[in-house]
């Protein structure tokens, strides 16, 4: 299975389309308030440090808000790498095709350079 | 080790492939690593390295490159997302053992996935396989 990033709605950058197996999704961290950042095999300039990709998730101001809204973000994203189906491929985000699942309002792509 | 049946990916350029070196490729499907945007008019796919050093267990930093080239974004916004689909549909085949033509531009073959996205601009290998960049 593969899975899709689409950070942007216009694609031209190399962070802006992020493919990868879905196998080599290496799991999540919070990583600021509001913030969960992805780690998957680095696929763009090298891969000895991992691409990682930042979802950042409604910030209420609040402490155990911000930790509903993370899990909901975490949630989500293993529902996606997890997903099998025939044709091969998950959206996993997308701003072309408006696909924002588990309250992400937006992602930031850091490949391994 | 037996190593287990998968299908591969055979990508040609435009020429008389297979008359030179890295006219042609093919990897395994479980090889592939990922894609991104490589110009307005191109996708580059990244296989993981097949050096022998590599086969035998070293650890690499490094991949081979497949470029697709196809239609501007100016022509179809989401055309990267697409290409990349497509891809994942053919790796998707259930067969077992096959070599599956994905590009051969000297042929003027592409697979049944990228029909829909021929329509103003082919499919094509129009870039060098780069071998462990």
């Amino acid at each position: 299975m593969i899975t899709i990033y689409n950070a942007a709605a216009v694609i031209n950058g190399t962070d802006d389309l992020n493919v990868y197996q879905t196998k080599d999704f290496y799991g999540m961290e919070s990583t600021a308030a509001g913030v969960v950042t992805s780690a998957y095999l680095g696929a763009v300039n090298h891969s000895d440090a991992g691409d990682l990709i930042a979802l950042t998730v409604v910030s209420s101001g609040t402490d155990d808000a911000d930790r509903i809204n993370r899990i909901a973000a975490m949630d989500a994203m293993v529902s996606k790498n997890n997903v099998v189906n025939k044709q091969g491929f998950v959206v996993a985000f997308s701003e072309i095709e408006n696909v924002k699942p588990g309250g992400i309002t937006g992602i930031a792509v850091t490949i391994d350079s | 080790m037996v190593k287990p049946v998968e299908n591969y990916l055979y990508f040609a350029l435009t020429g008389t492939a297979g008359d030179a070196a890295d006219d042609a490729v093919c990897y395994p499907v479980s090889t592939f690593i990922g894609a991104t945007f490589a110009s307005t008019t191109a996708t580059i796919l990244r296989f993981e390295d097949n050096t022998a050093n590599t086969i035998d267990g070293a650890v690499s930093k490094k991949f081979n490159d497949v470029t697709l080239t196809h239609a501007n974004i100016n022509t179809n916004a989401a055309i990267h997302m697409d290409i990349v689909k497509a891809m994942a549909k053919i790796m998707a085949n259930p067969g077992r053992g096959k070599v599956l033509t994905v590009v051969d531009t000297a042929n003027g073959i592409v697979a049944e996935e990228f029909e829909g996205l021929n329509n103003t601009t082919q499919v094509s290998c129009g870039t060098a396989f780069g071998i462990t960049q």
